[in-house]
């Protein structure tokens, strides 16, 4: 807290510099954006390693999630139909 | 290519047609050649697209948490399970906005922030904002503090640490620095108290009413809710009595009532004036029947009405109480079968305390109506420092006995401010009461005014407001931070997950450091 008041004291005492061009881009949307394209993309050799070692678990936590969806489905179209909802 | 905002939200629920698709010893799994058009359509979105990328912004967990008993040893990490499941099951690739969203595949993650701020921060001042009134007029820009804040008034934006600084730096210095507030919350009432003082403490209502010209007759004879209680149990006539006169008066005084509606209207503002402290319950207790004898009337106020507002008050305080004594059980809990400590509970149950505050001087009062009339108003005092208190103090006891830093990167205090709390405490008499408490005794209020609710952007047209306070650690991405950098302004933030610059305090600008969120810069 101590730091904080000396950061504070010097705050009131000085005026901020403007903003430099790099660092506005970089806070804008457009910044954003790139980060987001940085961020998404994976190069060939990833996307081959993924479908050799992943692929088949994630496609199996998919049938587990949708079997899961289904039976819940089922489940409550038979509490409508008993219960006549 | 598809990119999700949000991928657990959107794939939690999922209806899909109910045939069977494929057989259980399938053995061609992950070979998207041989998965037929049927099975795509069922598996989603990996299947549809070629590449799909997640966004997630929400830390759903932490929401579930503040739902009381069995949410954080059973819900949340249900939530987060499924939440996993789904995003393995139908993304790519997942971007977290920061470190404070939790991990759910590490695998496929990655932090970044892919946010910005709106163009118009950009601009500099002075510049005519796009479709907003600026109501800043040129005697108020002359007052405007340097310091100012912008966000939600509650506790959990950091505002104890506010109060820290205040006395932190009036120790250094000999005077407090001005801030200007800007936002409304649940905990407003709360806040403003623990900046100004109970003494001085004046309610956002009670300073528009003393300006407003026109309800000025009626202010008098208008009193507050507790007030109003007093008067009844005062009176000679036994309550029975009391309620039997109440038919009697509704009849005799049907007829004014339509001359009374412009007293009515009148009247209301000042209602909301006087029981602002009070959460109400019941609309009755507003504008209780202005007749054109109002004097009478007030000596004898609606004894029904009063009741059944009291009564409505008990039964929120018991259960604001029960409410906050649960989440202490569960908190509780968690330390022993979890040993973590969990901010969220924490800014939840501190507004549990706020709220039961309120409202805990109202059962009191009920149960002492009978013996000390005199004594009512004065026993608020007491009563509420007591309550607020005794529950304080025992979430400050849980918190400390289970303080383990749960990610490094995300524990606000270090070692020093931790050392320097202790000598603190131990120097002042008031020190082991917590801040929201403690501050509310003050005897010279701080300089800050509270400005309501504007944009943001109207700060940028006062270069004088230059330093952005914001002590918030609890938020995901801190969007009003960074409008404040766009504009040019100082920020002082506690350094923590989302600007990990290392520990302690950061002022702003200094982007040099490198950080995950802006790997660029």
């Amino acid at each position: 807290m101590d730091d904080c008041v000396a950061k504070m004291q010097f705050a009131l005492a000085n005026s901020p510099q403007p903003l430099k061009e790099e660092h506005a881009h970089v806070l804008s949307w457009e910044g954003a954006t790139e980060r987001l394209y940085d961020a998404s993309r994976i190069t060939l050799a990833e996307a081959e390693t993924y479908r050799k070692s992943f692929a088949a678990a994630d496609e199996k936590a998919a049938r587990l999630h949708v079997d899961g969806a289904q039976h819940s489905h089922k489940l409550r179209n038979w509490i409508h139909d008993t219960l006549l909802i | 290519m598809a990119i999700l905002e949000e991928p657990e939200h959107l794939n939690w629920f999922r209806i899909p047609k109910l045939q069977a698709v494929w057989s259980d010893d399938d053995k061609d799994r992950g070979d998207r050649n041989t998965i037929t058009p049927q099975q795509k359509e069922v598996l989603g979105w990996k299947f549809k697209f070629r590449h799909v990328v997640g966004i997630l912004h929400t830390n759903y967990a932490a929401y579930i948490r503040q739902y009381g008993m069995g949410t954080s040893l059973l819900t949340a990490p249900a939530l987060n399970g499924l939440s996993s499941l789904v995003v393995r099951a139908y993304c790519h690739r997942v971007i977290r906005l920061s470190a404070a969203l939790p991990s759910l595949d590490a695998n496929k993650e990655v932090t970044c922030n892919v946010h910005g701020v709106r163009s118009e921060f950009f601009l500099p001042a002075g510049t005519e904002s796009l479709n907003r009134a600026t109501p800043e007029t040129a005697s108020s820009t002359s007052e405007a503090a340097s310091v100012y804040f912008i966000g939600k008034l509650i506790w959990a934006k950091g505002f104890d640490k506010v109060l820290e600084l205040q006395q932190c730096f009036r120790d250094a210095t000999g005077h407090y620095f001005p801030i200007d507030v800007y936002g409304s919350g649940n905990d407003e009432t709360a806040i403003r108290r623990a900046f100004f003082g109970r003494h001085h403490h004046q309610t956002k209502s009670q300073v528009s009413a003393s300006s407003n010209d026109g309800c000025s007759s009626s202010s008098s004879s208008e009193p507050s809710g507790d007030k109003r209680a007093k008067l009844v149990f005062s009176q000679r006539s036994s309550l029975r009595e009391q309620l039997a006169e109440v038919p009697a008066d509704e009849q005799g005084h049907a007829s004014p009532a339509t001359s009374a509606a412009p007293h009515g209207e009148a009247a209301v503002p000042k209602e909301p004036t006087a029981s602002n402290t009070e959460v109400t319950t019941t609309p009755g207790g507003a504008a209780a029947e202005p007749t054109p004898d109002a004097s009478l009337m007030e000596s004898s106020p609606n004894a029904l009405e009063i009741l059944g507002d009291l009564s409505g008050k008990t039964v929120t305080t018991g259960m604001e109480t029960a409410e906050a004594g649960l989440q202490l059980i569960e908190n509780a809990l968690q330390c022993v079968f979890l040993g973590r400590s969990k901010d969220v509970d924490y800014d939840r149950l501190d507004s549990d305390v706020s709220n039961s505050s309120n409202t805990s001087s109202d059962s009191e009062k009920e149960s002492n109506a009978g013996d000390d009339i005199n004594g009512v108003v004065d026993k608020e005092a007491v009563v509420v420092t007591s309550a607020s208190d005794t529950t304080a103090n025992t979430k400050e006891v849980i918190d400390s006995s289970a303080f383990a830093p749960a990610t490094a990167t995300c524990a606000p205090d270090n070692k020093s401010s931790l050392l320097s709390k202790a000598r603190k405490l131990r120097a002042n008499p008031f020190g082991l009461v917590p801040p929201r408490a403690r501050f509310k005794w003050r005897r010279t209020p701080l300089p800050a005014r509270f400005l309501g609710v504007q944009d943001h952007i109207v700060v940028r047209n006062i270069p004088q407001q230059s330093i952005f306070l914001n002590m918030s650690t609890t938020e995901v991405l801190c969007t009003t931070t960074a409008e404040a950098l766009a504009m040019g302004k100082f920020v002082l933030i506690p350094k923590h997950c989302t600007f990990p610059f290392g520990m302690g305090f950061v002022l702003l600008p200094d982007l040099s450091a490198p950080s995950p969120n802006f790997p660029r810069s």
